[in-house]
């Protein structure tokens, strides 16, 4: 997807998902290099979805490659998990931790310096700093989806995949998903996204490919 | 526009929407009234079949327990159990009641019918009627089954779950007059009975119990007690039918909402599911804690929220505490015999509560993946704090089970108690890591349709590996039977950890 002759930080070669007869992936190809976003788009059924889910291993494809910093990626290794953040419709929370519990653990968990303050300032940053007591349980759809996004943000990351952000965000939400998205690639970020909000890929994506006319 | 009086017109009662709902169901039957008639036979003779095996099963296990008990401190200790009983099964039906409703109606009766100017009363009536009409044959049942084990007189047995089944009736009348203030009422009653059961259970252990009898009972004083209970109970359904016209459908639709996840659950033996409705439905009713910061780095940082989850779970610790009453009681009760197995079970049993963080985490792929550490150690740190507790509940049992065993000494009492720990730690784990049913399995016909394999043997799920762990200590309940269970739950426990 780059002109750049750096090493690309994702690289996907002929990517197939097959379930049964149903092809829906038949040789995927794309690279995309730090700083950069690229945008999936097409129709439901497209592979969108399907595609993210096998290039961040959370299912696992029928053929092709998956390369992270020119390292064939293994989402069991602690090395990717550190280095790749995931935001997908199967991320549930803890019932019995708070909304701030959930971001300090995740903090913690990735060693982060100063937790406490990124935690805090990851909070207000996603407007979660009211329900910090929280429960997720009793938080608000549009609330869940911007503590799977804060998730994401408060721990170290070197690519960002996020299927659908700006599902269930407000007006105000996706402004603010498009100016973080932006930061997030200024601070030197690969972001491989999915979305259905032309807006969102229009702000943020330097490349946009269309799942539908493959 | 709908003037006031359009709107009086429209006006219908229960009843009738009963009679259109019927006539409706009438219209679409698919099934012949022979049919239904068969269907009903098939039930009701596999019913009493099967009462009639369980019941001659238990009056066998009956005489062999009676003769484990010659001692007066045994029979003593037996009939007190049974009074126990009583108070905490009345107990559990309040909790249970105050859980569900006890008066409920599903979502659809919510959103469909509560929604008309129809009057509530009847159709709320029914569903008191339903709530008492449960709780009554189940409390029945359970001091029945109990007393006998005893080896009460069946005289007393009958009296006694009498009472049992009245109180049951009464306690549910009693939460329905409680419903319409949220029922807290309710809860600190089943808090105080089950308190007072757990202490009592602790006196029948300590060989301090209060002297009970129980052979009065089938004179005038249990005639007396038997018509007192009725008539309280009377009175207390009478309060709560006077009290259902203040009940809003926010206390209603709930109960309905949980049961529907609770059967839906079980109706495909998802047991686990079960468990995950009711940890988020009580975390759900919490809506906040105070929210703790600070912690260690790395792996240990689930480790210490598990620290801060168990100071959060008052409830968790209080039942694997009661639990640790179980094999005291077995021992008192004179059944040396099955110390060992009913340890295993209260652990397995008391200390599921106490490992939300491990089911939470074995059905959450993309919770795990947040995490810049392997599955296997994302596991293993749930398995921490929890497994350390139940480790220090197993060597407070120690005592216990070796007073069971002939000629043991302090090490091999340590060694078996740390055995059946482990056994349900691994029983735990296998119950709470299992997957839902997959239905893309073959399938296999059954009574309620085509069911995958795997779901037959979900229920045994978790038990499987207890009895693994249990049988070795069985069979050789010594240092060298503990080293053999430990093994073998181990090896269990290490197999469920790294599996992907």
């Amino acid at each position: 997807m780059s002109d750049t002759t750096a090493a690309p930080l994702l690289r996907v070669r002929d990517l197939h998902r097959s379930f049964g007869d149903l092809h829906v992936l038949t040789g995927l190809d794309l690279e995309l290099q730090s700083g950069e976003a690229l945008a999936l788009i097409g129709p439901n059924g497209a592979g969108k979805s399907t595609a993210l889910r096998c290039i961040s291993g959370a299912d696992q494809a029928t053929g092709g490659t998956v390369e992270l910093d020119g390292e064939l990626l293994d989402e069991r290794s602690a090395a990717t998990r550190r280095d790749l953040a995931v935001v997908m419709d199967d991320l549930d929370f803890f019932p019995d931790l708070s909304v701030l519990e959930h971001l300090n653990l995740l903090a913690r968990a990735h060693r982060v310096v100063d937790a406490d303050d990124v935690v805090d300032a990851v909070l207000a940053d996603v407007g979660l700093l009211e329900q910090a007591a929280q429960l997720p349980g009793t938080l608000s759809s549009g609330q869940r989806r911007r503590l799977a996004l804060a998730s994401a943000f408060v721990r170290p990351r070197r690519l960002l995949i996020l299927d659908e952000p700006e599902q269930r965000l407000d007006t105000a939400g996706l402004a603010w998903l498009a100016d973080r998205l932006i930061a997030e690639k200024a601070d030197g970020l690969g972001i491989l996204l999915v979305s259905h909000d032309p807006d969102l890929v229009d702000a943020v994506a330097d490349w946009v490919l269309d799942l539908g006319e493959l | 526009m709908t003037s006031a009086t359009d709107a009086r017109s429209t006006e219908v009662g229960a009843r009738s929407l009963r009679r259109q709902m019927r006539a409706w169901r009438r219209q679409r039957a698919d099934t012949t009234l022979y049919e239904e008639v068969s269907e009903a036979y098939v039930w009701v003779f596999s019913t009493i079949v099967l009462g009639a095996m369980a019941i001659s099963a238990m009056v066998q296990a009956r005489v062999t327990i009676a003769s484990g008990c010659s001692t007066s401190s045994c029979t003593d200790a037996r009939t007190s159990l049974v009074w126990a009983s009583v108070v905490g099964v009345v107990a559990v039906t309040l909790a249970a009641a105050q859980a569900v409703g006890p008066v409920m109606v599903t979502p659809a009766t919510g959103a469909w019918l509560l929604t008309t100017p129809i009057d509530r009363q009847p159709l709320l009536r029914s569903r008191l009627v339903l709530a008492g009409a449960v709780a009554a044959p189940a409390c029945l049942v359970t001091v029945a089954a109990i007393g006998l084990l005893a080896g009460l007189s069946y005289g007393s047995i009958a009296v006694l779950s009498a009472i049992a089944a009245i109180a049951g009736a009464g306690a549910t009348a009693a939460a329905t007059a409680w419903q319409p203030d949220g029922g807290r009422r309710t809860l600190r009653l089943a808090l105080m009975l089950g308190v007072a059961t757990a202490c009592w259970m602790l006196l029948i252990a300590l060989d301090a119990e209060p002297p009970t009898t129980v052979d009065w009972l089938t004179g005038p004083p249990g005639w007396t007690i038997l018509g007192a209970l009725v008539l309280i109970t009377a009175l207390l359904i009478r309060r709560a039918v006077a009290g259902l016209p203040r009940l809003l459908r926010a206390h209603l639709v709930p109960g309905g909402s949980l049961l529907a996840s609770l059967s839906g659950a079980l109706a495909g033996l998802d047991l686990t599911l079960a468990y995950d409705v009711l940890v988020a439905r009580r975390w759900r009713n919490a809506a906040t804690v105070r929210p703790v910061r600070g912690g260690p780095g790395g792996a240990w940082a689930l480790v210490w929220r598990d620290i801060v989850r168990l100071r959060r779970s008052p409830g968790a610790v209080a039942t694997l505490a009661a639990s640790l009453l179980v094999p005291y009681v077995v021992v008192r009760l004179g059944l040396a015999d099955t110390v060992v197995l009913a340890s295993g079970l209260a652990a397995f049993v008391g200390g599921l509560w106490s490992f939300s963080a491990l089911r939470t985490t074995g059905r959450n792929p993309g919770l795990v993946r947040c995490f810049p550490m392997s599955l296997a150690a994302v596991r293993a740190a749930t398995l921490v704090v929890p497994g350390g507790v139940l480790l220090l509940w197993s060597l407070a049992t120690a005592p216990a089970v070796g007073r069971s065993l002939d000629d043991a000494t302090a090490t091999d009492a340590v060694m078996v108690s740390v055995a059946a720990g482990t056994a349900a730690l691994a029983a735990i784990a296998r119950w709470l890591l299992a997957g839902p049913p997959d239905y893309s399995q073959p399938l296999v016909s059954s009574p309620a349709g085509a069911v995958p394999i795997s779901l037959i043997g979900s229920t045994l799920r978790g038990f499987d590996v207890l009895a693994l762990g249990i049988v070795p200590l069985l069979v050789a309940p010594d240092a060298t039977g503990a080293l053999v269970s430990v093994a073998l739950s181990g090896s269990v426990l290490s197999y469920l950890v790294s599996r992907r």
